[in-house]
């Protein structure tokens, strides 16, 4: 599940919505209409959220900005390292890097979506 | 060798054809090492073909995969990858597609884990052991030793013994039977 808070290539910035501004069920229907990509092969499927509070994405080392120039309620985790495409990282930085993430999804709580199909979001804050 | 002929050999895996060549070269009157032998090319056969098999399906990821922006499966790391996995001592336990469109080769055991990156023309390899220093290697693909990545997932995977331990005289200690 780290790859759930991985930049991509040329980036070192993941975009996330900030409960403080955006319902869940808000963040659910971005998810699924904007992010979600049923007919791609490997299909990207909407699953559910992940709630992590910014003082533990700060305390592994990445930043949290505001960028509410996207929407109100916008930011970005900024975890300070960039991947090249088709070029592999630095160990040392690829280390800290991967384990950072590892902790970031092992300190999120992710909830399952059990009803993925309809506008509500049924799985608390 | 009558055994052979029951298998499934798919020529998209060249490996397999090599495994193949290697056992029909095998001379029928030393029965010893023609059995030892066939026992060696079915394992490596089956590690092989599961490898090349995911590197297959990782091969196949285009630009976006992960629908955020990842870059498609670049073909030169997947052959580096299928070059590299063959020589490596400890199978590795994942096989992954990297975000910068790399090939990630993933160890996880008891002592640890290590992750090796395999890019276009770069590799980078980490060791994040339970105890100890991480081993850190990096660099081009041309410059990358084998021998070495062996060497440290010996580390992790508990092939090495401490020289500390190695050297230690066990019979001090003992109980002497009377």
């Amino acid at each position: 599940m780290r790859g759930a808070f991985e930049a991509p290539p040329g980036s070192d910035e993941v975009s996330v919505s900030r409960r403080w501004y955006v319902a869940p069920w808000l963040s659910k229907a971005y998810a699924k209409h904007r992010v979600q990509r049923p007919r791609a092969s490997p299909p990207k499927v909407y699953k559910g959220l992940a709630f992590v509070s910014v003082e533990i994405v700060r305390r592994f080392g990445s930043a949290v900005i505001d960028s509410r120039s996207e929407y109100l309620g916008h930011a970005d985790i900024k975890h300070g390292i960039v991947r090249v495409k088709g070029v592999a990282l630095a160990p040392d930085l690829r280390k800290v890097l991967e384990e950072r993430l590892e902790r970031l999804a092992q300190a999120a709580r992710y909830t399952e979506d059990r009803e993925p199909s309809r506008i509500q979001w049924r799985g608390g804050d | 060798m009558s055994a052979i002929s029951g298998w499934t050999l798919s020529p998209s895996v060249p490996g397999l054809w090599a495994a193949f060549a290697k056992v029909n070269a095998l001379g029928q009157d030393d029965e010893s090492v023609c059995s030892y032998s066939w026992w060696f090319v079915r394992q490596e056969t089956w590690y092989a073909y599961s490898l090349v098999d995911q590197l297959m399906q990782i091969s196949r990821l285009t630009d976006g995969w992960d629908g955020y922006g990842a870059a498609g499966i670049d073909f030169k790391a997947v052959a580096h990858a299928r070059n590299i996995l063959p020589l490596l001592h400890a199978s590795p336990d994942h096989i992954l597609p990297g975000v910068a469109g790399t090939v990630l080769v993933e160890w996880e055991r008891s002592l640890g884990r290590a992750s090796l990156e395999i890019g276009q023309d770069t590799f980078s390899f980490y060791t994040s052991p339970t105890v100890g220093d991480p081993i850190l290697l990096g660099g081009t693909i041309q410059g990358l030793d084998v021998g070495d990545i062996n060497f440290a997932l010996a580390t992790i995977t508990g092939n090495v013994v401490p020289q500390s331990l190695e050297s230690r005289n066990w019979h001090v200690g003992v109980a002497r039977r009377i």
